[in-house]
């Protein structure tokens, strides 16, 4: 038998549809692989194939896997995907391939002995965690007009459970999350849906704060620094809590720009 | 107190569940920052700051929506989460309690914020995903009705004209009006009441204005509102719900001679009988200058505190009870082992256990396995034969484990399942504090942690050293 390697785009819609792929050709699982990104080695024999993503294919994925793993299986399987190991898509597809085969397909989540299912559960776990983070460590500017603006950098591609995140809690505010290592927006328009957008062109600098945003900023950090015990003080302690690399986009640990 | 209580004075408006606060003495002389800085300062002691227990989605209008998780916005430099917006209604107070930096003898800048002061500030802070929700205690204004009054105006504005659905958890006031805690108690996620101090007997040296009565009272109030409007809610799933995330307590470690048995039986028996979510311990900080108080010379007893948080969880997710943790012989913890290694190693007879065979609860014991690798082990040996490549996969910890357990009848090597071998042992694997980091080294906080040093855990470290 040879070895199966499908390229495809990085997205959910992509793997989706090199999953579809992998059904249609009959290929057997432990010999296929999927990469989301352009091979850096490549292996001898073993075949090469590109996926175009297809809206119609990966949706019929999707939806056959939202009914056989249910709502809480398809989600580890999303978060699983939004990671950014190089090796997801092969975990999460094989994952899928031995779920498939079970009469309750969600019960291969409990297989932690299995590599597929523990690599899928690992790259679950580590972008919910941070996912998880985000959701307290986001902080808002509002900028001109009242709109929120938020800037991070995960390190998993995480925006869009955010933005389910935050639509669910200001539903009548108009948010920004710009996630500046992908380049993408979520946008949510007060009461309404949100959705991604990519800008390349996007220059924070040109973001004006509002009136009273600077008054709020002061005392954010006024509270944070008093809050503080200092009998207690533990910087190792607060940065495993906090680690150094969310810093730079929070309230609490930047200066105030002087204008 | 009389000239505060007039400038207080509540009144209702057009006869409805609303009021107006007519002057304020602070108002006009502070501004938002100098409060923000006092009342914030002056809640710092009080530990819980949890925004979890309760589920609530967004409702598609109004700004605000709850996890059941909670969620940590932030690390103070203390390392302690920052989930939501701890400050005080105010920090005049008319008792004296002897360890608290707001108590009346104390000359310490006052303030108080208006209700209306702390809605904005919330609302505000919460929709640049600052903070989880409000955390609202309060010094004894006038009166416990009183300030209880004024905690519940807050809230009730803060809920109904600024339609805030985030996290609340608001102290009720010991010797408050019942009726007044109920109607709060509607608005709030968390309430708590906290006990300070393990027993009556210190209470009365450190607290003389507050008496067990008193604090026991809105507890077992709370507790029976709970339980009604659980039933409310079965009957009419509409109906609105009372203190959802369940209450709390905390209680002062180290400011009393309390041992850690007694301290930990207490809890026990503040989970069993009134049913409470969480009990809080809080390392004595040092912040008065009394005759009455110790000066801890290695500062708040931190180790004490961890132990204690360790032998929490063992009570609430591990299914073991104080009595066998701690007995009248051993009435403190081992300063060198965490509560279940020495649990453990009191009770070589029920050792090793099979991880294929063993059943959960005593999978759970196993020093090493927490909840999560315990359920995951009982999960996977249904379809798998374990071996301990795959328990190190599952996130058990090894290195202290293997001692304990054996993979299908075989050790992971050989061990001798002896007292004093596996202490030395565990004793050199250190165990990860998380103060560690500090520049107070193990010696130092053991020493002071632990004046009595527990006999025991003495002649064991000395059996093994030897």
């Amino acid at each position: 038998m040879e070895e199966h390697i499908l390229i495809c785009e990085d997205s959910l819609e992509g793997v989706f549809t090199a999953v579809y792929m992998a059904y249609e050709k009959h290929y057997r699982p432990e010999l296929t692989a999927i990469q989301t990104s352009e091979a850096g080695n490549l292996r001898l024999f073993a075949v090469y194939e590109t996926v175009m993503t297809d809206k119609v294919k990966s949706e019929k994925v999707a939806n056959t896997l939202h009914r056989r793993f249910g709502e809480e299986g398809f989600y580890i399987l999303c978060l699983a995907l939004a990671s950014a190991d190089a090796d997801k898509a092969t975990a999460v597809y094989r994952t899928i391939a031995q779920g498939l085969r079970l009469a309750e397909p969600f019960r291969v989540f409990a297989r932690h002995a299995d590599p597929a299912v523990h690599k899928t559960q690992k790259l679950k776990y580590n972008a919910w965690h941070e996912m998880h983070q985000l959701f307290g460590f986001v902080r808002f500017r509002e900028i001109r007009g009242g709109i929120l603006f938020a800037e991070i950098a995960p390190k998993n591609n995480v925006i869009s459970f955010l933005a389910d995140h935050f639509a669910d809690r200001l539903p009548s505010e108009h948010f920004l999350l710009y996630d500046s290592g992908r380049a993408l927006f979520a946008i949510h328009k007060a009461g309404g849906q949100w959705f991604l957008a990519r800008d390349s062109h996007f220059k924070r600098e040109d973001v004006e704060e509002s009136g009273e945003e600077a008054l709020y900023q002061e005392l954010f950090r006024h509270f944070c620094h008093n809050i503080a015990v200092e009998a207690r003080r533990n910087d190792g302690l607060q940065k495993g809590m906090l680690p150094l690399r969310f810093r730079p986009y929070m309230t609490e640990f930047t200066n105030p720009v002087r204008k | 107190m009389i000239s505060l209580y007039r400038i207080y004075k509540i009144r209702p408006e057009n006869g409805k569940d609303g009021y107006e606060i007519m002057d304020h003495p602070y108002a006009d002389t502070m501004d938002i920052k100098e409060k923000l800085g006092i009342l914030s300062d002056a809640a710092k002691y009080d530990v819980a700051c949890t925004s979890s227990g309760v589920d609530r989605k967004g409702n598609g209008r109004d700004m605000g929506n709850a996890l059941t998780s909670g969620i940590c916005h932030s690390f103070s430099a203390d390392g302690r989460c920052i989930s939501l917006l701890k400050i005080l209604l105010t920090n005049e107070c008319i008792y004296d309690c002897k360890y608290c930096v707001n108590r009346r003898s104390n000359d310490v800048p006052r303030a108080a914020f208006t209700p209306e002061e702390i809605c904005t500030l919330t609302i505000h802070f919460y929709r640049r995903n600052y903070i989880e929700g409000l955390f609202l205690s309060s010094g004894i204004l006038g009166s416990p009705d009183m300030t209880m009054e004024l905690l519940y105006r807050t809230l009730y504005l803060l809920r109904n004209r600024y339609h805030f659905r985030g996290y609340i958890h608001v102290k009720a006031i010991p010797g408050a009006d019942a009726g007044l805690i109920g109607k709060t108690g509607l608005l709030a996620d968390r309430m708590s009441v906290n006990l300070e101090l393990p027993t009556a007997e210190g209470l009365r040296t450190l607290a003389p204005n507050k008496h067990r009565k008193n604090i026991l009272t809105p507890m077992r109030q709370i507790q029976s509102g709970i339980t009604a409007n659980q039933n409310e809610v079965a009957l009419y799933r509409h109906a609105p719900r009372f203190v959802p995330a369940g209450q709390s307590t905390q209680m002062i470690i180290g400011a009393t001679p309390e041992s850690d048995y007694q301290i930990l039986s207490v809890a026990e028996s503040l989970y069993q009988k009134f049913a409470l979510k969480r009990v809080f311990y809080s390392a004595f900080v040092h912040v008065n200058a009394d005759k009455a108080l110790p000066a801890p010379a290695g500062g708040p007893p931190l180790l004490r505190e961890h132990r204690l948080y360790q032998a929490d969880w063992l009570l609430r997710y591990y299914g073991f009870s104080a009595g066998e943790l701690l007995n009248e012989k051993k009435q403190n913890f081992n300063i060198l082992l965490d509560p279940k290694c020495d649990w453990a190693l009191g009770h070589l007879e029920q050792f090793p256990v099979d991880v294929q065979t063993a059943d959960y609860r005593m999978i759970l014991r196993v020093p090493g396995i927490g909840v999560k690798s315990a359920r995951k082990i009982v999960q996977a040996r249904r379809s798998a034969r374990l071996t301990f490549e795959d328990l190190k996969k599952i996130g058990v910890v090894l290195k202290r484990a293997l001692y304990f357990i054996t993979c299908g009848g075989k050790q992971m090597y050989p061990v001798r399942l002896e007292e004093d071998y596996i202490t030395r042992n565990l004793l050199y694997e250190k165990e990860k504090l998380p103060f560690e980091r500090c520049q107070v080294t193990y010696k130092q906080l053991s020493l002071f942690d632990d004046v009595r040093f527990a006999q025991e855990g003495e002649e064991r470290l000395w059996r093994s050293i030897s």
